[in-house]
């Protein structure tokens, strides 16, 4: 099976974000790229990247199969919405692929060949709505209100109800629907970085990739019946009254989402997990930290 | 940090502090969100870790305890 990651820097060298933890992730985020891509290679796939120029410097250290760089500044989309990396990504793919955040560990052969065998159309991490996650679901999209007449052409709120699919892991063996997808994607964003008042308004990134890509996802899967591969089941979420964390530590999948990543023991044990389990890539981690004491 | 670590427990369980202080005891129903000025937030605290939460963990703001998904099986140095 295909795996691919991207990177796409323009975003965190810009005041894009609130906050410190997000700011500057080219660096940051090294580690946990570099400890993805290793799994995934330990499992017998490959993996490919999908960087910017500027990432190649560093990302470039990484063992991929193949690197692709890719000019994601110039498509009419602002770098407020760093998903954008991972859209565009999406929308240069021609065959049955997985794309894989860098901050997911799959410890083990979760989805193996049910995308590329035709048992699934689409794979995603699991299903994200108020029951699974507690508190900030609704304030993410409730914080979106003024901005749902210019979007509500593309996403039936009112049919569906708030739902999404955490694209953590988000893969497509029906190329026809990918493209549909990442297409709509891409004119929510580009429509949105246009807008004189979403400029005004939003000025920072917050809550736009949890509505542009991962409840678009739901919907189109949904309005077009496709059940996607669901890595942590809903129907198991539910089962045990939505305390879902226990099942990806039962099943070998880790996801250090959001801020988690950043945590010093997360990036110490990353770095131990490397220097233990794959002892001859302790160079790249040489590398690293010599490129970025010349920074 | 066992200090704290005791305090909040009691004023938690008891509704009392050892300065003489009272608070509401909270409804164990439902997640509550502590900040707590320490650095070392990302660390064991003990019983906090007994379940962790899945808040959406898209920076709620500095000091707050988030949890990644299976972070168990990385904080395992023996998992691979």
């Amino acid at each position: 099976m295909k795996y691919v990651h991207s990177i796409w820097s323009t975003p965190s060298l810009k005041k894009n974000f609130d906050n410190k933890y997000d700011m500057k992730y080219l660096d940051k985020n090294f580690f946990s790229y570099l400890f993805s891509a290793l799994l995934i290679k330990k499992l017998g796939h490959s993996i490919d990247l999908y960087c910017d120029k500027n990432s190649y410097e560093m990302y470039s250290f990484i063992p991929y199969d193949n690197i692709n760089i890719v000019d994601f500044d110039n498509d009419g989309v602002d770098s407020k919405f760093w998903i954008w990396g991972k859209i565009k990504t999406h929308m240069l793919m021609t065959e049955p692929y997985i794309h894989i955040d860098g901050d997911v560990f799959l410890f083990r052969d979760i989805i193996g060949d049910k995308i590329l065998n035709g048992e699934y159309d689409a794979v995603v991490q699991s299903r994200e709505n108020d029951k699974t996650l507690n508190l900030n679901f609704n304030v993410y999209t409730e914080s979106l209100t003024p901005f749902n007449e210019k979007i509500s052409s593309d996403i039936n709120w009112n049919k569906y109800g708030l739902e999404a699919y955490n694209c953590g892991v988000v893969g497509f063996g029906d190329m026809g629907l990918k493209n549909k997808y990442a297409l709509k994607v891409a004119e929510i964003l580009t429509k949105l970085s246009t807008d004189d008042e979403f400029k005004i308004k939003r000025k920072k990134y917050d809550g736009m990739f949890l509505i542009a890509e991962q409840s678009l996802l739901y919907y189109m899967l949904t309005e077009n019946n496709v059940k996607p591969l669901e890595i942590i089941p809903y129907e198991e979420i539910q089962r045990r009254n939505c305390e879902w964390f226990t099942i990806a530590d039962e099943i070998g999948y880790a996801h250090m989402w959001g801020y988690c990543k950043y945590k010093d023991d997360v990036i110490e044990k990353i770095k131990y997990k490397i220097k233990r389990f794959f002892p001859e890539h302790i160079e790249v981690l040489t590398k690293f930290n010599k490129i970025c004491n010349n920074l | 940090m066992e200090k704290i670590k005791k305090t909040i427990l009691q004023a938690v369980t008891t509704g009392t502090t050892a300065t003489g202080g009272t608070i509401i005891i909270p409804d164990t129903g439902v997640t509550y969100y502590m900040k707590i000025g320490l650095k070392q937030v990302g660390h064991d605290i003990g019983f906090f870790d007994a379940f962790p939460t899945p808040t959406y963990p898209y920076y709620p703001g500095d000091g707050y305890v988030v949890y990644g998904i299976g972070e168990g099986l990385l904080m395992d140095n023996d998992y691979i």
